[in-house]
This record gives structure tokens, C-alpha cells and sequence, in this order.
């Protein structure tokens, strides 16, 4: 009958949209509809949608707002799991980069996905098995005690708060853009939009949520490439068409004498893609709201499917970034490059307004070369409909979805941090008798404050929206992966250890960022964005050696280690292997 | 975190030991495809661009798609296994 629920709720959300975006073609076709109605549509549309759902699925006790009663079926925990994964970052700039690094912009797809392949078999059913609400309760299990969750907390809040800033940029800027506003008045719509869903439904409400903000991001993501694919190949399935494109874009390349789309390490050294890829790895297993996710199933048999879904439905976008990457590349060099700079399309002057493209025309021929045109990252996507001449409702669409995507993100962080603040702080240490309503409260009053506060901030624009993600992945990288990894797999970490390790990672980790950022104080050709690189090791090492030296843990958190390797409760008995 | 159960079932440290070696050989399994995967495969990224398949350099795709889809099957095949290792030495939840 649950099941059922969700299937119903499903099929609907990506009908209703397939069929607003049908209608909208034709109106928009038969000059019915203004465009900018068709925009405000999507964002209202898709809010007041969220905003419902949130409101109909509200929090009846403790365990519902953080866990969702542990009652959500594996593969819609998945679907929501993917949404709130992807962010502004994966959805609007990934194929942006990939488009702009070749090769190289790869490590972005890989690092993102592969450390699931971590998280399943490593981390996801013991996290489960300990039954833990969030993870600075696993801290203090493993680690005995509130010095180890106070230092996650802080950690977690350090690491949600990079993460967050960008999201609200980027909401910003689609807000910015549908609404007509200025981009800071983007930035409080956005702030309206993420507390209005998150007030009402905790856990579960999010997780539906969630779910319909999956489906309008994948949709957003993949109605605009197949249409490129039909319209640039003939071919309705752009994961096999843009083959052909990489080898006209090879052969472009080859003739013209300019590097390689396809060659790996070019754009950058070997050592910091292969470093990104790891960093992005790690940071994914260390991610406080993803670790989340999988203990809000039934038992560690499910938790081990979830992570399944969750990464199908996550590749489910990422094996078309690098699609759509490869089409636009194709279509700009074999249709726009030699175009007379007085007839260059329309497209490139509106976004020349807003400097996201540029036009320099180096050799003073009035034609255009590819190295005289400069496209922003994080217009690719935004762009690729009008690049490719659709009407646009399908830009409204991609707008709609990218907010999807960011909004859910910026749910499932300040979910994990409200409880961290309350549950683990409040609850825990401060005032273990309060009763659930002023757990409630509190939780709720820190997230409106953390928001508030991350607007503000993202009203500077401190980096770029990639950049800050990549630090958020480090920081998570270098301060809970060996933590919580450790703690699963070495009985004889101790509490020392892992606290010493945490804020070693911290330290170093933030600090490289502020030196390499900053100051531009590089080590090793290291980027800022690669900074786990150094963190994580230092983690791992002084865990290691303060363990060492240190007492070995009680008898009952030994036990409990091994308890953890058996899906069910058990006691073992029999003689001591 | 573990109070609140109190349904222990009595398992035989042989049988436990068994399971958990299974289980730890099936991870290290996965963990070899995953190496090659990732990173010998990137490392090599250029040479496998040389082979080309429906017009992918081979390089490129598997960056791209291939070992995203590896990456995904491991899991269930991972999910799969592990029901069975648990059916097998009596630890099915």
C-alpha cells in the first residue's frame, strides 16, 4: 500500500510536467503565452509544489523529523537521496566544466560517483547497523563520550555552511534571472523558498520533497539533451550519438592544430585530476546528509540496495553531462566558428550582457575563431537551448531544475544541522530531560539562524559556486571519513585518536584552503580545490599515532565494533577465535 | 544505540568468524575492480583513447560512462552477495 503511495505521487510529478512543458511548446509556438509567464510558472509552479508536499507530510515525533520512522521503501530513499546530492554545482555547472577542461573536467563525474562504490561496501550498512540518529551520535557511541560529538558538530557545521553558500548563489541567480530581480533580492527569495519547505515536514516531509524535486531536475536535465541530440545528430539517444561528435571534435582539433578535447592532463597536471577524484571520493563517504540518508531504512539489508538506487539515479544525470558537453563543443565548432562577427545569433548578445560570454575578435578577420570565444561555465546548461535554438519553455524548465537541485540540497544540510545543533548538542548535553516540542524548537530556530546567515554570505560572492563545493567535500573529506571509517574497521581506535584527527584534518585542511586561495601559497602545484589531499592523510596519521599511545578503548565498544559486522543483533558465544 | 534491542540472537563465534570472512573478501573483491576502474584506468586514459568503440575513445568513456555503470552494478551485485553470505551462515536479519 506504501509502495503504492509513492508510485502514484511519482508517475504524477513527471506527467504533470511533460505535460506543462507539451502545452507550454504549443502556446509559446501559437504566440498564446508571453515567455517570461512560462518562467514564472515554473518557479512558482514548482515551489508551491514543494511547499505542499512539505505541509501534508508533517513531523509527529521526535524520530520522524530525523529518520522518517525508518519506514521509506530503499528505492524512492534512493531517488530522494540522489536529489539531495545534487546540487547547484552537478546540475548547472558540471557539464560547463567538462565542456571547458575536456578530459580532465571528467575527474568531476568519476569522484562524484565512485565514492558510492566506498560508502556501499565500507560505511553504509554498519552506520545502519549501529542505529545511530545522525553522525555525531556515531562519534559519541564509538568514540564514548561528548568531546567527540561536540568536535563533529562543529565540524559538520563548518563543512554544511561552505556547502550552503554556493547553493543560495545559485538559487539566487536562477530567482534572479525568472523573476527579473537583482541578484541579492534572488538570494532572499531563495532564503523564502528553502525555509518554507524545510519548516513543516523534518525528515520525512523532506523526503518527499525530495523525490519531486528529483524528478524535476531529471527531467529539466535530459528534455533539452535529447532534443540537441535529435537536432545536432538525428539520433534521439544522445548517450550513443555524441560517440560521433567526439570524433568530429577529435578531428577539428587534430586539423586546426589545438588541444585535444579527449586528451587526459591537459588543462590540468595529472596530479591534481587524479587528486580531485579523490578528494571528491572521500569528501562523498564523509558528507554528514548523505551518511544520513542510509539510516533512514528499514534494516542494513536495505541500506546496502539504497546506496544502489541512489547512485542509479544520480548517473542517471552524470552520464549526460559530459553528452551534453560534447554536443555543444561539436555544434560550436562545426556551425559557429567562422561566422562573421556582425551575424553572430542573438543568444550571444544577451548573454554578452550579462558577461557570461565574450567576443574578441583577436585577429581583426570580422570572423569568429574558437579561441576568440570565451563561454562561462555555468552558462552551458542554462544556455544550451537557446545555443541550440529551443523555444523557451525548455529554458524555464532547466531553471526549474536547477533550483530543484540546489533547494534539496540545501534541505538535507540544514536538516543534518538543525539535528546536530539540537539533537546532539541541546538534547544530549545540555538538557537531556527537554521534552521533544523544545528539541523541536531549537532545531528549528538554528536552522532559520544558519540560513540567514549563509544568505548573507552568499550575497559577497566569496568564490566561484564549483570551488566552494570542492573545499565543502574536503573539509568533509579530511575531517569525518577517517573517523567513521576507522571506527568500523580498527577496534583499536580510541577516542583520542579520533578527536586529535578531526581537528588535525580541520586545521590543515582550512588552512591550505586559506593559503592557497588567499594568499596563493601553493605546495606541490596543489589547487585550492584539492585541499583534502593534504587533510585526510594528516587525519588518518595522527589517529593513527595518538591511538597508539593512548589506551585502547573499553571492553563494551570492542564488543560493539565487532556487533556491527552482523546485520542482525547478536551475541557470540563459544570460545575467542 | 544498541540498548534498545534486545532480541540478541546466539551465534557461534565459528559461524560469525566464517561470515565476516566472507564478507571481508567480497569487499576486497570489489575494492580490486574499483581500483582498476578509477585509477589504472585514468592513469592510462591515453593510450585506451587509441582504441576506439561506435566512436568513443575508449579513454573517454570509461570516465565518462563505463565506470559509472561499474560502479553501480557493483553495488547491487555487492547487496546481492551479502543477502546470500547472511543466508548462508544464519545471520539473515
Amino acid at each position: 500500500m506504501q509502495n503504492r503511495g509513492w508510485l502514484v505521487f511519482t508517475l504524477g510529478v513527471v506527467g504533470t510536467l511533460l505535460a506543462l512543458i507539451g502545452i507550454f511548446t504549443v502556446m509559446e509556438g501559437q504566440g498564446l503565452i508571453q515567455p517570461r509567464t512560462i518562467g514564472l510558472i515554473f518557479f512558482f509552479g514548482t515551489v508551491a509544489l514543494y511547499a505542499v508536499v512539505g505541509l501534508m507530510v508533517s513531523a509527529r515525533k521526535v524520530s520522524d523529523y530525523y529518520v522518517a520512522g525508518r519506514d521509506i521503501p530503499a528505492f524512492y530513499n534512493g531517488m530522494a537521496g540522489a536529489a539531495n546530492w545534487m546540487s547547484a554545482a552537478s546540475v548547472i555547472g558540471m557539464a560547463g566544466t567538462i565542456y571547458l577542461l575536456g578530459y580532465d573536467g571528467l575527474a568531476y563525474i568519476m569522484g562524484w560517483t565512485g565514492g558510492y562504490v566506498l560508502l556501499a561496501l565500507l560505511i553504509a550498512p554498519y552506520v545502519r547497523k549501529m542505529r545511530a540518529y545522525t553522525v555525531p551520535d556515531f562519534m559519541a557511541t564509538r568514540y564514548e563520550g561528548n568531546v567527540a560529538r561536540s568536535v563533529s558538530v562543529f565540524a559538520a557545521l563548518a563543512m554544511n555552511i561552505v556547502y550552503l553558500i554556493p547553493q543560495f548563489m545559485g538559487v539566487g541567480m536562477i530567482a534572479s534571472r525568472f523573476l527579473g530581480l537583482p541578484f541579492a533580492w534572488g538570494v532572499f527569495v531563495a532564503l523564502a523558498v528553502i525555509l518554507l519547505t524545510t519548516f513543516s515536514g523534518g525528515m520525512r516531509g523532506v523526503t518527499w520533497v525530495s523525490v519531486a524535486q528529483y524528478l524535476i531536475l531529471l527531467v529539466a536535465y535530459l528534455v533539452p539533451l535529447v532534443i540537441l541530440s535529435v537536432r545536432l545528430t538525428g539520433n534521439p539517444i544522445p548517450w550513443l550519438a555524441y560517440g560521433k561528435a567526439l570524433e568530429q571534435i577529435d578531428a577539428y582539433e587534430v586539423v586546426h592544430g589545438m588541444t585535444r578535447y579527449v586528451q587526459p592532463f591537459t588543462n590540468m597536471s595529472r596530479l591534481n585530476t587524479l587528486g580531485l577524484i579523490f578528494c571528491l571520493m572521500v569528501g562523498t563517504v564523509g558528507l554528514p546528509h548523505v551518511l544520513t540518508r542510509f539510516y533512514t531504512v528499514k534494516s542494513v539489508r536495505d541500506s546496502r540496495i539504497s546506496v544502489g538506487w541512489c547512485l542509479l539515479f544520480i548517473i542517471l544525470v552524470y552520464i549526460s553531462a559530459p553528452a551534453k558537453a560534447a554536443l555543444v563543443r561539436n555544434d560550436i565548432y562545426q556551425n559557429l566558428v567562422g561566422t562573421p562577427i556582425n551575424q553572430l545569433p542573438a543568444w550571444m548578445d544577451t548573454w554578452g550582457k550579462q558577461g557570461l560570454v565574450k567576443v574578441n575578435d583577436i585577429n581583426g578577420d570580422g570572423v569568429l575563431q574558437f579561441n576568440e570565444l570565451t563561454l562561462h561555465a555555468d552558462m552551458i546548461v542554462v544556455g544550451a537551448p537557446e545555443i541550440a535554438g529551443m523555444p523557451y519553455t525548455v529554458s524555464s524548465l532547466i531553471g526549474a531544475g536547477g533550483m530543484a537541485a540546489a533547494v534539496s540540497t540545501s534541505l538535507g544540510l540544514l536538516m543534518v544541522l538543525a539535528a546536530g545543533v539540537a539533537h546532539d548538542i541541546y538534547k544530549k548535553m545540555i538538557n537531556p530531560n527537554a521534552s521533544e516540542g523544545v528539541v523541536l524548537f531549537w532545531s528549528r530556530a538554528v536552522l532559520v539562524i544558519v540560513a540567514v546567515l549563509c544568505a548573507l554570505a552568499a550575497l559577497t560572492r566569496p568564490a566561484l559556486i564549483v570551488q566552494m563545493v570542492a573545499w565543502a567535500f574536503s573539509i568533509a573529506a579530511a575531517s569525518f571519513f577517517p573517523a567513521v571509517f576507522l571506527g568500523i574497521w580498527w577496534r583499536r581506535a580510541n577516542a583520542q585518536g579520533a578527536v586529535a584527527g578531526m581537528i588535525t584534518g580541520l586545521v590543515v585542511t582550512i588552512g591550505y584552503i586559506i593559503l592557497s586561495h588567499f594568499y596563493k601559497i601553493q605546495f606541490f602545484g596543489i589547487l585550492t580545490i584539492n585541499a583534502g589531499l593534504f587533510g585526510v592523510p594528516a587525519n588518518f596519521l595522527v589517529t593513527y599515532i595518538v591511538s597508539m599511545l593512548t589506551a585502547e578503548p573499553s571492553k563494551e565498544v570492542q564488543e560493539l565494533v565487532t556487533e556491527l559486522r552482523f546485520p542482525r543483533a547478536t551475541r557470540l558465544i563459544g570460545e575467542e577465535g | 544505540m544498541l540498548s534498545d534491542q534486545n532480541n540478541y540472537t546466539a551465534v557461534e563465534r565459528e559461524a560469525a568468524d566464517a561470515h565476516w570472512k566472507d564478507n571481508a573478501l567480497l569487499v576486497g573483491l570489489l575494492l580490486v575492480v574499483w581500483f582498476i576502474v578509477t585509477w589504472v584506468a585514468s592513469v592510462f586514459a591515453d593510450g585506451l583513447n587509441r582504441i576506439h568503440i561506435l566512436g568513443f575513445p575508449l579513454g573517454y568513456v570509461t570516465g565518462s560512462m563505463l565506470a559509472l555503470f561499474i560502479y553501480t552494478i557493483m553495488i547491487f551485485y555487492y547487496a546481492y552477495r551479502m543477502d546470500q553470505i547472511d543466508e548462508k551462515h544464519g545471520m539473515k536479519e
